[in-house]
Protein backbone atom coordinates (compact mmCIF):
# COMPACT_ATOMS: atom_id res chain seq x y z
CA UNK A 1 0.00 0.00 0.00
CA UNK A 2 1.05 3.61 -0.45
CA UNK A 3 0.76 4.44 3.25
CA UNK A 4 3.06 2.02 5.07
CA UNK A 5 3.16 4.31 8.12
CA UNK A 6 -0.52 3.72 8.77
CA UNK A 7 -0.52 0.95 11.33
CA UNK A 8 -3.23 -1.69 11.36
CA UNK A 9 -4.74 -0.57 14.72
CA UNK A 10 -5.05 2.97 13.38
CA UNK A 11 -6.77 1.74 10.21
CA UNK A 12 -9.14 -0.33 12.32
CA UNK A 13 -9.93 2.66 14.50
CA UNK A 14 -10.63 4.62 11.30
CA UNK A 15 -13.07 1.97 10.10
CA UNK A 16 -14.91 2.14 13.43
CA UNK A 17 -15.02 5.93 13.50
CA UNK A 18 -16.43 6.76 10.04
CA UNK A 19 -20.00 7.99 9.99
CA UNK A 20 -21.40 5.18 7.89
CA UNK A 21 -21.74 1.42 8.00
CA UNK A 22 -18.75 -0.64 6.86
CA UNK A 23 -18.71 -4.40 6.34
CA UNK A 24 -15.68 -6.29 5.05
CA UNK A 25 -16.43 -9.71 3.54
CA UNK A 26 -13.70 -12.21 2.69
CA UNK A 27 -13.50 -14.48 -0.36
CA UNK A 28 -15.52 -17.16 1.46
CA UNK A 29 -18.33 -14.70 2.02
CA UNK A 30 -17.65 -14.38 5.76
CA UNK A 31 -17.80 -11.12 7.69
CA UNK A 32 -14.32 -9.90 8.67
CA UNK A 33 -15.28 -6.42 9.84
CA UNK A 34 -18.55 -5.00 11.19
CA UNK A 35 -17.93 -1.45 12.29
CA UNK A 36 -19.21 0.38 15.35
CA UNK A 37 -21.70 2.49 13.35
CA UNK A 38 -23.47 -0.74 12.33
CA UNK A 39 -23.24 -2.39 15.74
CA UNK A 40 -24.92 0.65 17.31
CA UNK A 41 -27.77 0.70 14.80
CA UNK A 42 -28.39 -3.00 14.20
CA UNK A 43 -28.22 -4.35 17.72
CA UNK A 44 -25.79 -6.98 16.36
CA UNK A 45 -22.30 -6.77 17.85
CA UNK A 46 -19.11 -7.40 15.89
CA UNK A 47 -18.42 -10.51 18.01
CA UNK A 48 -21.80 -11.97 17.11
CA UNK A 49 -21.36 -11.66 13.35
CA UNK A 50 -17.59 -11.94 12.78
CA UNK A 51 -16.59 -15.07 10.87
CA UNK A 52 -20.19 -15.82 9.88
CA UNK A 53 -22.02 -15.30 6.59
CA UNK A 54 -24.46 -12.35 6.44
CA UNK A 55 -27.34 -14.73 5.65
CA UNK A 56 -26.75 -16.66 8.88
CA UNK A 57 -27.47 -13.56 10.94
CA UNK A 58 -29.96 -11.97 8.51
CA UNK A 59 -31.81 -14.89 6.86
CA UNK A 60 -33.87 -12.56 4.63
CA UNK A 61 -30.67 -11.67 2.76
CA UNK A 62 -30.35 -15.17 1.29
CA UNK A 63 -30.65 -14.93 -2.51
CA UNK A 64 -31.26 -11.19 -2.25
CA UNK A 65 -29.98 -8.53 -4.61
CA UNK A 66 -27.40 -7.68 -1.92
CA UNK A 67 -26.16 -11.29 -1.77
CA UNK A 68 -25.86 -11.41 -5.56
CA UNK A 69 -24.02 -8.10 -5.66
CA UNK A 70 -21.51 -9.36 -3.05
CA UNK A 71 -20.99 -12.49 -5.13
CA UNK A 72 -20.43 -10.41 -8.29
CA UNK A 73 -17.86 -8.29 -6.45
CA UNK A 74 -16.01 -11.37 -5.17
CA UNK A 75 -16.15 -13.42 -8.37
CA UNK A 76 -16.14 -10.85 -11.19
CA UNK A 77 -14.65 -7.91 -9.30
CA UNK A 78 -17.47 -5.63 -10.44
CA UNK A 79 -18.86 -2.99 -8.05
CA UNK A 80 -22.56 -2.36 -7.46
CA UNK A 81 -24.86 0.18 -5.90
CA UNK A 82 -28.15 -0.59 -4.19
CA UNK A 83 -30.41 2.43 -4.31
CA UNK A 84 -32.82 3.19 -1.50
CA UNK A 85 -35.84 3.32 -3.81
CA UNK A 86 -35.29 -0.07 -5.43
CA UNK A 87 -34.04 -1.82 -2.25
CA UNK A 88 -36.03 -0.97 0.83
CA UNK A 89 -33.86 -1.27 3.94
CA UNK A 90 -31.74 -4.35 3.20
CA UNK A 91 -30.42 -4.21 6.79
CA UNK A 92 -32.76 -3.82 9.77
CA UNK A 93 -31.19 -0.66 11.20
CA UNK A 94 -32.73 1.68 13.77
CA UNK A 95 -31.70 5.17 14.72
CA UNK A 96 -31.81 5.19 18.55
CA UNK A 97 -29.74 8.32 18.86
CA UNK A 98 -32.68 10.64 18.35
CA UNK A 99 -35.68 10.80 20.63
CA UNK A 100 -37.96 9.22 18.05
CA UNK A 101 -36.40 5.89 17.14
CA UNK A 102 -37.00 5.25 13.43
CA UNK A 103 -35.83 2.77 10.80
CA UNK A 104 -32.85 3.97 8.76
CA UNK A 105 -33.23 4.30 4.98
CA UNK A 106 -30.12 3.00 3.26
CA UNK A 107 -28.05 3.63 0.15
CA UNK A 108 -25.48 0.87 -0.29
CA UNK A 109 -22.25 0.56 -2.26
CA UNK A 110 -20.52 -2.76 -2.81
CA UNK A 111 -16.95 -2.82 -4.13
CA UNK A 112 -14.19 -5.42 -4.57
CA UNK A 113 -11.01 -4.77 -2.55
CA UNK A 114 -7.32 -5.70 -2.37
CA UNK A 115 -6.89 -7.34 -5.70
CA UNK A 116 -3.10 -7.21 -5.83
CA UNK A 117 -2.64 -9.51 -2.85
CA UNK A 118 -4.64 -12.16 -4.65
CA UNK A 119 -7.15 -12.36 -1.81
CA UNK A 120 -10.27 -10.63 -2.94
CA UNK A 121 -12.41 -8.97 -0.33
CA UNK A 122 -15.63 -7.10 -0.69
CA UNK A 123 -16.44 -3.83 1.06
CA UNK A 124 -20.05 -2.94 1.78
CA UNK A 125 -20.70 0.71 2.63
CA UNK A 126 -24.05 1.74 4.07
CA UNK A 127 -25.14 5.36 4.07
CA UNK A 128 -28.06 6.78 6.05
CA UNK A 129 -30.30 8.56 3.53
CA UNK A 130 -33.33 8.94 5.82
CA UNK A 131 -33.18 12.74 5.58
CA UNK A 132 -33.22 12.66 1.78
CA UNK A 133 -36.15 10.24 1.78
CA UNK A 134 -38.13 12.54 4.07
CA UNK A 135 -37.26 15.57 1.98
CA UNK A 136 -38.49 13.90 -1.19
CA UNK A 137 -41.62 12.70 0.56
CA UNK A 138 -42.39 16.30 1.48
CA UNK A 139 -41.64 17.43 -2.05
CA UNK A 140 -43.99 14.75 -3.36
CA UNK A 141 -46.78 15.80 -1.03
CA UNK A 142 -46.36 19.44 -1.90
CA UNK A 143 -46.37 18.69 -5.62
CA UNK A 144 -49.58 16.71 -5.21
CA UNK A 145 -51.19 19.49 -3.17
CA UNK A 146 -50.21 22.07 -5.75
CA UNK A 147 -51.61 19.97 -8.54
CA UNK A 148 -54.87 19.45 -6.65
CA UNK A 149 -55.12 23.16 -5.87
CA UNK A 150 -54.54 24.21 -9.45
CA UNK A 151 -57.55 22.10 -10.48
CA UNK A 152 -60.00 23.40 -7.89
CA UNK A 153 -62.22 26.45 -7.92
CA UNK A 154 -61.08 28.48 -4.94
CA UNK A 155 -64.56 29.62 -3.87
CA UNK A 156 -66.75 26.56 -4.28
CA UNK A 157 -64.22 23.73 -3.97
CA UNK A 158 -65.48 21.94 -7.10
CA UNK A 159 -63.35 21.45 -10.23
CA UNK A 160 -62.42 24.68 -12.01
CA UNK A 161 -62.79 25.46 -15.71
CA UNK A 162 -59.24 24.37 -16.49
CA UNK A 163 -59.72 20.99 -14.92
CA UNK A 164 -63.16 20.68 -16.55
CA UNK A 165 -61.67 21.20 -20.02
CA UNK A 166 -59.07 18.49 -19.46
CA UNK A 167 -61.35 15.94 -17.80
CA UNK A 168 -64.23 16.47 -20.20
CA UNK A 169 -61.87 15.93 -23.14
CA UNK A 170 -60.56 12.76 -21.48
CA UNK A 171 -64.05 11.38 -20.84
CA UNK A 172 -65.16 12.25 -24.37
CA UNK A 173 -62.21 10.35 -25.83
CA UNK A 174 -62.90 7.41 -23.55
CA UNK A 175 -66.53 7.33 -24.76
CA UNK A 176 -65.20 7.54 -28.32
CA UNK A 177 -62.97 4.50 -27.76
CA UNK A 178 -65.61 2.42 -26.02
CA UNK A 179 -68.53 3.55 -28.20
CA UNK A 180 -70.48 4.55 -25.06
CA UNK A 181 -72.79 7.47 -24.25
CA UNK A 182 -71.62 10.64 -22.59
CA UNK A 183 -73.97 13.32 -21.23
CA UNK A 184 -73.33 16.92 -20.24
CA UNK A 185 -75.49 19.28 -18.20
CA UNK A 186 -74.99 23.04 -18.34
CA UNK A 187 -76.58 24.80 -15.36
CA UNK A 188 -77.13 28.45 -14.60
CA UNK A 189 -78.43 30.11 -11.42
CA UNK A 190 -81.53 32.12 -12.41
CA UNK A 191 -81.29 35.90 -12.00
CA UNK A 192 -78.02 35.65 -10.13
CA UNK A 193 -77.07 39.27 -10.92
CA UNK A 194 -80.32 40.36 -9.24
CA UNK A 195 -79.51 38.09 -6.28
CA UNK A 196 -76.14 39.80 -5.85
CA UNK A 197 -77.69 43.26 -6.21
CA UNK A 198 -80.32 42.46 -3.60
CA UNK A 199 -78.36 40.48 -0.98
CA UNK A 200 -74.76 41.58 -1.60
CA UNK A 201 -71.73 39.81 -3.05
CA UNK A 202 -70.93 37.91 0.12
CA UNK A 203 -74.36 36.31 0.11
CA UNK A 204 -73.83 35.66 -3.60
CA UNK A 205 -70.60 33.80 -2.84
CA UNK A 206 -72.33 31.73 -0.17
CA UNK A 207 -75.11 30.95 -2.59
CA UNK A 208 -72.60 29.71 -5.22
CA UNK A 209 -70.94 27.47 -2.63
CA UNK A 210 -74.25 26.03 -1.43
CA UNK A 211 -75.34 25.30 -5.02
CA UNK A 212 -71.97 23.69 -5.85
CA UNK A 213 -72.14 21.48 -2.75
CA UNK A 214 -75.72 20.46 -3.50
CA UNK A 215 -74.82 19.51 -7.07
CA UNK A 216 -71.81 17.53 -5.89
CA UNK A 217 -73.86 15.71 -3.25
CA UNK A 218 -76.44 14.66 -5.83
CA UNK A 219 -73.90 12.95 -8.10
CA UNK A 220 -73.86 9.30 -7.18
CA UNK A 221 -71.58 7.53 -9.64
CA UNK A 222 -67.78 7.60 -9.41
CA UNK A 223 -67.03 9.05 -12.84
CA UNK A 224 -69.58 11.90 -12.63
CA UNK A 225 -68.22 15.32 -11.81
CA UNK A 226 -69.32 18.92 -11.45
CA UNK A 227 -67.24 21.97 -12.35
CA UNK A 228 -67.69 25.72 -12.04
CA UNK A 229 -67.78 26.68 -15.70
CA UNK A 230 -68.12 30.46 -15.44
CA UNK A 231 -69.46 33.06 -12.97
CA UNK A 232 -72.77 31.44 -11.96
CA UNK A 233 -72.59 28.65 -14.52
CA UNK A 234 -71.85 25.02 -13.65
CA UNK A 235 -71.21 22.01 -15.87
CA UNK A 236 -71.82 18.38 -14.97
CA UNK A 237 -70.26 15.51 -16.94
CA UNK A 238 -71.95 12.11 -16.79
CA UNK A 239 -69.84 9.48 -18.57
CA UNK A 240 -71.87 6.48 -19.71
CA UNK A 241 -75.24 8.10 -18.86
CA UNK A 242 -78.06 7.74 -21.41
CA UNK A 243 -80.04 10.82 -22.37
CA UNK A 244 -83.01 9.63 -20.32
CA UNK A 245 -80.88 9.12 -17.20
CA UNK A 246 -79.19 12.52 -17.70
CA UNK A 247 -82.57 14.31 -18.02
CA UNK A 248 -83.82 12.56 -14.89
CA UNK A 249 -80.74 13.65 -12.94
CA UNK A 250 -81.09 17.20 -14.32
CA UNK A 251 -84.68 17.36 -13.03
CA UNK A 252 -83.67 16.08 -9.62
CA UNK A 253 -80.85 18.67 -9.43
CA UNK A 254 -83.32 21.40 -10.31
CA UNK A 255 -85.71 20.15 -7.60
CA UNK A 256 -82.94 19.83 -4.99
CA UNK A 257 -81.91 23.45 -5.55
CA UNK A 258 -85.54 24.59 -5.27
CA UNK A 259 -85.95 22.53 -2.11
CA UNK A 260 -83.11 24.48 -0.45
CA UNK A 261 -85.65 27.31 -0.29
CA UNK A 262 -83.05 30.08 -0.47
CA UNK A 263 -85.14 33.29 -0.64
CA UNK A 264 -84.71 35.30 -3.87
CA UNK A 265 -87.09 38.28 -3.82
CA UNK A 266 -85.93 39.67 -7.19
CA UNK A 267 -86.30 36.46 -9.21
CA UNK A 268 -88.89 36.47 -11.97
CA UNK A 269 -88.79 32.69 -12.15
CA UNK A 270 -89.72 31.72 -8.59
CA UNK A 271 -89.91 33.07 -5.04
CA UNK A 272 -86.70 31.24 -4.14
CA UNK A 273 -83.37 30.44 -5.76
CA UNK A 274 -83.71 28.26 -8.88
CA UNK A 275 -81.60 26.95 -11.74
CA UNK A 276 -82.01 26.35 -15.47
CA UNK A 277 -80.47 23.26 -17.02
CA UNK A 278 -79.60 22.23 -20.58
CA UNK A 279 -78.96 18.53 -21.25
CA UNK A 280 -77.10 16.97 -24.19
CA UNK A 281 -76.03 13.37 -24.81
CA UNK A 282 -73.92 11.86 -27.53
CA UNK A 283 -72.33 8.58 -28.53
CA UNK A 284 -69.18 10.06 -30.06
CA UNK A 285 -67.92 8.68 -33.35
CA UNK A 286 -64.34 8.81 -34.52
CA UNK A 287 -64.23 12.38 -35.84
CA UNK A 288 -66.70 13.99 -33.45
CA UNK A 289 -65.58 16.85 -31.25
CA UNK A 290 -66.17 17.32 -27.54
CA UNK A 291 -66.95 21.01 -28.04
CA UNK A 292 -70.00 20.19 -30.21
CA UNK A 293 -71.55 18.20 -27.35
CA UNK A 294 -70.89 21.11 -25.01
CA UNK A 295 -72.44 23.48 -27.52
CA UNK A 296 -75.54 21.28 -27.62
CA UNK A 297 -75.94 21.54 -23.85
CA UNK A 298 -75.32 25.28 -24.04
CA UNK A 299 -78.01 25.82 -26.65
CA UNK A 300 -80.45 23.78 -24.55
CA UNK A 301 -79.60 25.97 -21.56
CA UNK A 302 -80.31 29.16 -23.52
CA UNK A 303 -83.59 27.62 -24.60
CA UNK A 304 -84.46 26.84 -20.96
CA UNK A 305 -83.81 30.47 -20.08
CA UNK A 306 -85.89 31.70 -23.01
CA UNK A 307 -88.80 29.52 -21.95
CA UNK A 308 -88.92 31.24 -18.55
CA UNK A 309 -86.04 29.64 -16.54
CA UNK A 310 -86.34 27.23 -13.56
CA UNK A 311 -86.60 24.27 -15.94
CA UNK A 312 -84.72 21.51 -17.77
CA UNK A 313 -84.47 21.49 -21.57
CA UNK A 314 -83.13 18.58 -23.59
CA UNK A 315 -80.96 19.25 -26.64
CA UNK A 316 -82.69 16.30 -28.31
CA UNK A 317 -85.87 18.36 -28.49
CA UNK A 318 -84.12 21.24 -30.28
CA UNK A 319 -82.88 21.92 -33.76
CA UNK A 320 -79.18 22.25 -33.06
CA UNK A 321 -78.43 23.89 -36.38
CA UNK A 322 -79.80 27.13 -34.89
CA UNK A 323 -77.01 29.43 -33.79
CA UNK A 324 -76.95 30.12 -30.04
CA UNK A 325 -76.82 33.88 -30.63
CA UNK A 326 -80.29 33.79 -32.14
CA UNK A 327 -81.67 32.04 -29.11
CA UNK A 328 -80.59 34.71 -26.69
CA UNK B 1 -12.22 -2.30 -37.86
CA UNK B 2 -15.63 -3.42 -38.99
CA UNK B 3 -17.22 -6.57 -37.67
CA UNK B 4 -18.33 -9.23 -40.11
CA UNK B 5 -21.71 -10.89 -39.76
CA UNK B 6 -20.37 -13.92 -37.93
CA UNK B 7 -18.57 -11.77 -35.37
CA UNK B 8 -21.63 -9.61 -34.91
CA UNK B 9 -23.93 -12.59 -34.40
CA UNK B 10 -21.56 -14.13 -31.87
CA UNK B 11 -21.42 -10.89 -29.87
CA UNK B 12 -25.19 -10.33 -29.99
CA UNK B 13 -25.72 -13.86 -28.72
CA UNK B 14 -23.21 -13.39 -25.90
CA UNK B 15 -24.67 -10.01 -24.88
CA UNK B 16 -28.21 -11.34 -25.00
CA UNK B 17 -27.31 -13.93 -22.35
CA UNK B 18 -25.86 -11.15 -20.21
CA UNK B 19 -28.80 -8.76 -20.53
CA UNK B 20 -31.20 -11.65 -19.95
CA UNK B 21 -29.63 -12.13 -16.52
CA UNK B 22 -29.88 -8.38 -15.89
CA UNK B 23 -33.59 -8.50 -16.77
CA UNK B 24 -34.10 -11.33 -14.27
CA UNK B 25 -32.42 -9.29 -11.49
CA UNK B 26 -34.49 -6.21 -12.32
CA UNK B 27 -37.70 -8.26 -12.45
CA UNK B 28 -37.14 -9.78 -9.02
CA UNK B 29 -36.43 -6.32 -7.60
CA UNK B 30 -39.68 -4.78 -8.84
CA UNK B 31 -41.81 -7.94 -8.80
CA UNK B 32 -42.80 -7.46 -12.37
CA UNK B 33 -41.99 -8.82 -15.74
CA UNK B 34 -38.94 -7.12 -17.23
CA UNK B 35 -37.64 -8.04 -20.67
CA UNK B 36 -34.33 -6.96 -22.12
CA UNK B 37 -32.89 -7.77 -25.49
CA UNK B 38 -30.17 -6.61 -27.84
CA UNK B 39 -31.74 -5.55 -31.14
CA UNK B 40 -28.61 -4.66 -33.10
CA UNK B 41 -24.88 -4.36 -32.52
CA UNK B 42 -22.48 -2.12 -34.39
CA UNK B 43 -18.82 -1.18 -34.17
CA UNK B 44 -18.72 2.36 -35.52
CA UNK B 45 -16.60 5.51 -35.35
CA UNK B 46 -17.38 7.85 -32.51
CA UNK B 47 -19.02 10.60 -34.59
CA UNK B 48 -21.47 8.13 -36.12
CA UNK B 49 -22.45 6.95 -32.67
CA UNK B 50 -22.97 10.54 -31.51
CA UNK B 51 -25.44 11.05 -34.35
CA UNK B 52 -27.51 8.12 -33.13
CA UNK B 53 -27.66 9.58 -29.62
CA UNK B 54 -29.32 12.75 -30.90
CA UNK B 55 -32.79 11.33 -30.39
CA UNK B 56 -35.54 13.02 -32.32
CA UNK B 57 -37.82 14.11 -29.51
CA UNK B 58 -35.29 14.92 -26.87
CA UNK B 59 -32.38 17.28 -26.76
CA UNK B 60 -30.96 15.81 -23.61
CA UNK B 61 -29.86 12.29 -22.92
CA UNK B 62 -29.77 10.56 -19.59
CA UNK B 63 -26.82 8.24 -19.08
CA UNK B 64 -25.24 6.00 -16.49
CA UNK B 65 -21.48 5.60 -16.91
CA UNK B 66 -18.82 3.23 -15.59
CA UNK B 67 -15.14 3.18 -16.51
CA UNK B 68 -13.68 -0.25 -17.05
CA UNK B 69 -10.02 -1.29 -17.03
CA UNK B 70 -8.02 -4.49 -17.07
CA UNK B 71 -8.20 -6.77 -20.11
CA UNK B 72 -9.06 -3.60 -22.01
CA UNK B 73 -9.93 -0.01 -21.19
CA UNK B 74 -13.41 1.19 -21.94
CA UNK B 75 -16.06 3.67 -20.94
CA UNK B 76 -19.42 2.01 -20.64
CA UNK B 77 -22.68 3.96 -20.96
CA UNK B 78 -26.34 3.15 -20.70
CA UNK B 79 -28.13 5.84 -22.70
CA UNK B 80 -31.77 6.87 -23.01
CA UNK B 81 -33.53 10.01 -24.24
CA UNK B 82 -34.26 12.11 -21.13
CA UNK B 83 -38.02 11.47 -21.03
CA UNK B 84 -37.50 7.72 -21.41
CA UNK B 85 -35.14 7.78 -18.43
CA UNK B 86 -37.90 9.42 -16.38
CA UNK B 87 -40.37 6.82 -17.60
CA UNK B 88 -38.12 3.88 -16.70
CA UNK B 89 -37.45 5.04 -13.16
CA UNK B 90 -41.06 5.94 -12.46
CA UNK B 91 -42.32 2.64 -13.79
CA UNK B 92 -39.71 0.75 -11.79
CA UNK B 93 -40.25 2.68 -8.58
CA UNK B 94 -44.01 2.80 -9.12
CA UNK B 95 -44.37 6.38 -7.97
CA UNK B 96 -45.85 9.18 -9.99
CA UNK B 97 -44.21 12.38 -8.93
CA UNK B 98 -44.58 14.37 -12.11
CA UNK B 99 -41.51 16.55 -11.66
CA UNK B 100 -39.61 17.40 -14.82
CA UNK B 101 -36.32 15.99 -13.58
CA UNK B 102 -35.29 12.97 -11.60
CA UNK B 103 -34.89 13.65 -7.90
CA UNK B 104 -31.68 12.72 -6.10
CA UNK B 105 -33.06 9.35 -5.02
CA UNK B 106 -34.52 8.66 -8.44
CA UNK B 107 -31.13 9.39 -10.04
CA UNK B 108 -29.67 6.82 -7.74
CA UNK B 109 -32.30 4.29 -8.80
CA UNK B 110 -31.40 5.02 -12.43
CA UNK B 111 -27.72 4.54 -11.58
CA UNK B 112 -28.51 1.16 -10.09
CA UNK B 113 -30.47 0.09 -13.18
CA UNK B 114 -27.51 1.18 -15.33
CA UNK B 115 -25.10 -0.59 -12.99
CA UNK B 116 -26.97 -3.89 -13.31
CA UNK B 117 -27.10 -3.62 -17.11
CA UNK B 118 -23.51 -2.49 -17.62
CA UNK B 119 -22.17 -5.13 -15.22
CA UNK B 120 -24.11 -7.79 -17.13
CA UNK B 121 -22.67 -6.61 -20.45
CA UNK B 122 -19.14 -6.22 -19.17
CA UNK B 123 -19.37 -9.61 -17.46
CA UNK B 124 -20.10 -11.01 -20.90
CA UNK B 125 -17.00 -9.32 -22.28
CA UNK B 126 -14.90 -10.51 -19.32
CA UNK B 127 -16.01 -14.08 -20.02
CA UNK B 128 -15.03 -13.61 -23.63
CA UNK B 129 -11.56 -12.41 -22.59
CA UNK B 130 -11.39 -14.96 -19.77
CA UNK B 131 -10.03 -12.15 -17.60
CA UNK B 132 -11.85 -10.03 -15.05
CA UNK B 133 -12.32 -6.32 -15.63
CA UNK B 134 -12.19 -3.65 -12.96
CA UNK B 135 -14.76 -0.94 -12.81
CA UNK B 136 -15.55 2.34 -11.12
CA UNK B 137 -18.91 2.89 -9.45
CA UNK B 138 -21.69 4.11 -11.74
CA UNK B 139 -22.33 7.82 -12.17
CA UNK B 140 -25.47 9.53 -13.45
CA UNK B 141 -25.32 12.16 -16.22
CA UNK B 142 -27.89 14.39 -17.89
CA UNK B 143 -27.16 16.70 -20.81
CA UNK B 144 -26.64 16.92 -24.54
CA UNK B 145 -24.82 13.94 -26.12
CA UNK B 146 -21.72 16.15 -26.40
CA UNK B 147 -21.84 17.18 -22.75
CA UNK B 148 -22.33 13.65 -21.52
CA UNK B 149 -19.98 11.80 -23.86
CA UNK B 150 -17.81 14.49 -25.40
CA UNK B 151 -15.31 14.83 -22.58
CA UNK B 152 -14.90 11.11 -22.21
CA UNK B 153 -13.12 10.40 -25.46
CA UNK B 154 -9.98 11.92 -26.81
CA UNK B 155 -8.72 11.61 -30.34
CA UNK B 156 -10.35 10.04 -33.32
CA UNK B 157 -8.80 6.65 -32.87
CA UNK B 158 -11.63 5.47 -30.77
CA UNK B 159 -14.65 3.53 -31.77
CA UNK B 160 -17.91 2.70 -30.15
CA UNK B 161 -19.30 -0.76 -29.64
CA UNK B 162 -22.97 0.15 -29.79
CA UNK B 163 -25.80 -2.08 -28.62
CA UNK B 164 -29.32 -0.99 -29.45
CA UNK B 165 -31.41 -2.46 -26.66
CA UNK B 166 -35.09 -2.92 -25.98
CA UNK B 167 -36.38 -2.78 -22.42
CA UNK B 168 -39.97 -3.89 -21.79
CA UNK B 169 -41.54 -2.74 -18.51
CA UNK B 170 -45.23 -3.29 -17.74
CA UNK B 171 -45.72 -4.08 -21.44
CA UNK B 172 -44.18 -0.73 -22.43
CA UNK B 173 -41.24 -0.93 -24.80
CA UNK B 174 -38.45 1.54 -24.23
CA UNK B 175 -35.44 1.61 -26.51
CA UNK B 176 -32.00 2.86 -25.65
CA UNK B 177 -28.33 2.11 -26.09
CA UNK B 178 -25.47 0.47 -24.29
CA UNK B 179 -22.24 1.96 -25.63
CA UNK B 180 -18.65 0.99 -24.97
CA UNK B 181 -16.04 3.53 -26.00
CA UNK B 182 -12.92 1.61 -26.93
CA UNK B 183 -9.38 2.48 -27.97
CA UNK B 184 -7.88 1.08 -31.17
CA UNK B 185 -5.86 -1.47 -29.16
CA UNK B 186 -8.91 -2.62 -27.31
CA UNK B 187 -10.83 -3.01 -30.54
CA UNK B 188 -8.09 -5.19 -32.02
CA UNK B 189 -8.10 -7.26 -28.82
CA UNK B 190 -11.85 -7.56 -28.87
CA UNK B 191 -12.00 -8.70 -32.51
CA UNK B 192 -9.24 -11.26 -31.87
CA UNK B 193 -11.06 -12.63 -28.84
CA UNK B 194 -14.33 -12.83 -30.73
CA UNK B 195 -12.57 -14.77 -33.50
CA UNK B 196 -11.06 -17.25 -31.09
CA UNK B 197 -14.43 -17.59 -29.37
CA UNK B 198 -16.06 -18.35 -32.72
CA UNK B 199 -13.29 -20.83 -33.62
CA UNK B 200 -13.82 -22.57 -30.29
CA UNK B 201 -17.58 -22.66 -30.71
CA UNK B 202 -17.22 -24.08 -34.25
CA UNK B 203 -14.66 -26.62 -33.13
CA UNK B 204 -16.87 -27.67 -30.28
CA UNK B 205 -19.74 -28.65 -32.55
Amino acid sequence: MGHPHLAAPLLLELAHTVNEGLILIDAEGKVQLWNRWLAERSGVSAQEIQGRRLEEVFPHLANSRLAHAVQTALQQQLPAILSQTLNRRPFPLQDHLHNDAHPIEQAITIAPLARESGHIHCLIQIQDVTAAVRREQQLREQAQQLQALSNIDGLTGVANRRSFDARFQEEFQRAQRHGSDISVLMLDIDYFKEYNDCYGHQAGDTCLTVVANTLRRCLQRGGDFVARYGGEEFAVVLPGASHGAACKLASSLQQEISRLGIPHANSHAASHLSISVGVATHTPQRNDRAQDLLRGADIALYQAKRQGRNRVVSADALDLTVQPEKLM
Amino acid sequence: MELNELQRDALVEAFNIGVGQAAASLASMVNEEVKLSVLTLQLIPRHEAMQQFSFRHSDKICAVAQRFSGAFDAQGFLIFPEEKGLEIVRRMVGDSLSLKELTELEQEAMSEIGNILLNACVGTLANLFRRPLNSTLPTYHLGSPDEVLGGQIQGNDEAVLLLHIDLTLEQHEIQGYVAFLLSVDSIANLVAEVDSYIAQAMGGR
